[in-house]
């Protein structure tokens, strides 16, 4: 006879206890749920409470705030976060980096020369391995330069999914089969894998935008692709974002956005560049 | 393969724990002659609260992108920490800076509406206006008692002025009578009589 597993009864988010995540959840990540994310909230937190077990929302909140080694907000973090998103996503971009920017980045470079490039947030690495796709296929100087690719998120799941670089053929359907074929291998279960040298090839790391402390050790930037992250923040916490961008950024580097967001509405520390391809934003030289 | 694999310098796994940061560095950086260098001590700054300091160093700031930097570290840090040192700042001569000062306090939220109220006891008959005219900003529902008050007791008469335009947006209709006192009490200031017609005409 199976055992019927324990029925832990969760109890309903209070409107006192959504603001007071909200907040929190606010101060962490800089990322503000509007009233009408309520549900997908209230769900979220309720997973999670179940998954750990507790009872009601201010012993799991608690935790949440209290925990010395941050385990249980990372997994909120994780939860919480969005990350559906595919290869070549605004292919237009890609083509801009190696056809107009990239060009002026290396305008007074050596060969040789490093070049650096920030996939910011990353998720499960569709971004930064089209990056390299993109380079590896369509940049005639990719030869000429280290190119160094960084790729961080906040979500810990996600960077795990990215380095394994595992994907479903919906995921790869704007790649060329010439390109997949290159570049990836087929699983037994026909999935999409990216071959072990371009995996190894990008660093992976867990960072927060918003944290002056976390994001201190990302420098040197020449690109920085930040798309459809700051959507997700209030007028602050985007400000904040710009800011860390801008630091992460060498003198004449670009950054790229999502095509629904605007940097000229943030801040005013970055020159807007319209490129034939795409509109990119400069910090000066 | 030409790409390769990022340097640890670039981008380490974890950052320092927070104790080993030099404070004493942060605000050696504020005083760089370097924007990037200003701009990450900035906001480590702010990441540690670090209020007065940032304000101090808005007062001294040429660079108005900085100073918008700073600004927006202020308002991270929120509350009477961050707004104490910003209201020291009413006082300057210059007029951009303190209007983006009293832009920034306005966004602070209602916690810092006491150090704002605070300041209507000033002597500085400027500042009282000031505090007065960022009241609406707060939305709360003690705005109109605040400046009923200041109408009643101000002896200013452009403070009273300001209070009166406040009114006129969220007084009450039981407000008019003291509105009609206050034009009384400066009765030969036509215009706060002007003032206070309308005022009560929108809220009577």
């Amino acid at each position: 006879m199976a055992v019927p597993s324990q029925n832990v009864s969760i109890p309903p988010i209070s409107d006192e206890d959504f603001l007071k995540f909200r907040e929190y959840f606010y101060r962490k990540t800089g990322i503000m749920f509007q009233d009408n994310k309520r549900y997908f909230v209230d769900k979220r937190i309720q997973s999670q409470m179940e998954s750990g077990g507790f009872r009601n929302f201010r012993q799991y909140f608690d935790r949440v705030c209290f925990q010395s080694d941050g385990v249980e907000l990372q997994a909120l973090v994780n939860a919480m976060t969005v990350n559906e998103t595919y290869f070549y996503r605004e292919e237009y971009q890609l083509k801009c980096l190696v056809q107009s920017i990239l060009p002026e980045v290396v305008k007074n470079m050596h060969s040789g020369e490093t070049i650096k490039i920030w996939s910011m947030p990353c998720s499960t690495g569709e971004e930064p391995y089209s990056i390299a796709f993109y380079l590896l296929e369509h940049w005639s100087r990719v030869d000429d330069f280290n190119i160094e690719i960084v790729a961080s998120d906040i979500d810990t799941e996600v960077l795990r999914k990215a380095k394994l670089g595992l994907y479903a053929d919906r995921a790869v359907q704007y790649v060329s089969q010439e390109t997949v074929g290159k570049y990836m291998t087929m699983t037994r279960d026909g999935k999409f894998q990216v071959i072990d040298d371009l995996r190894k090839s990008i660093k992976f790391t867990q960072t927060n935008i918003i944290d002056a402390i976390e994001d201190r050790f990302y420098r040197g930037f020449d690109v920085v692709f930040c798309r459809n992250l700051l959507i997700y923040f209030d007028d602050l916490s985007r400000r904040e974002a710009a800011e860390a961008i801008f630091t992460a950024l060498s003198p004449g580097g670009f950054v790229c956005l999502g095509h629904s967001e605007s940097m000229s509405r943030i801040s005013s520390l970055f020159e807007l560049r319209k490129f034939p391809e795409a509109i990119v934003y400069q910090k000066p030289a | 393969m030409p790409l390769i694999k990022a340097s640890n310098v670039s981008a380490r796994k974890k950052a320092q724990p927070v104790a080993t940061i030099d404070r004493l560095a942060i605000a050696r950086d504020l005083e760089s002659l370097d924007v990037d260098t200003r701009i990450a001590a900035i906001r480590l700054a702010a990441r540690f609260g670090e209020a007065e300091l940032l304000t101090r160093h808005l007062a001294a700031e040429t660079d108005p992108v900085l100073r918008e930097t700073l600004l927006t570290s202020l308002v991270r840090i929120g509350g009477v920490r961050a707004a104490r040192p910003l209201i020291a700042l009413l006082a300057t001569d210059d007029a951009s800076l303190r209007n983006a000062v009293i832009e920034t306090l306005q966004s602070m939220g209602e916690e810092v509406l006491p150090e704002i109220e605070a300041q209507l006891e000033n002597q500085d008959s400027d500042l009282r206006i000031y505090a007065v005219n960022m009241l609406l900003s707060f939305r709360s529902p003690r705005v109109p008692d605040i400046a009923l008050r200041v109408i009643a007791q101000d002896p200013h008469v452009n403070v009273c002025a300001a209070a009166v335009d406040v009114l006129a947006e969220v007084g009450r209709p039981e407000m008019v009578e003291a509105l009609q006192a206050a034009a009384a009490r400066f009765s030969d200031q036509p215009f706060l009589s002007f003032a206070v017609r309308a005022a009560a005409k929108r809220i009577g």
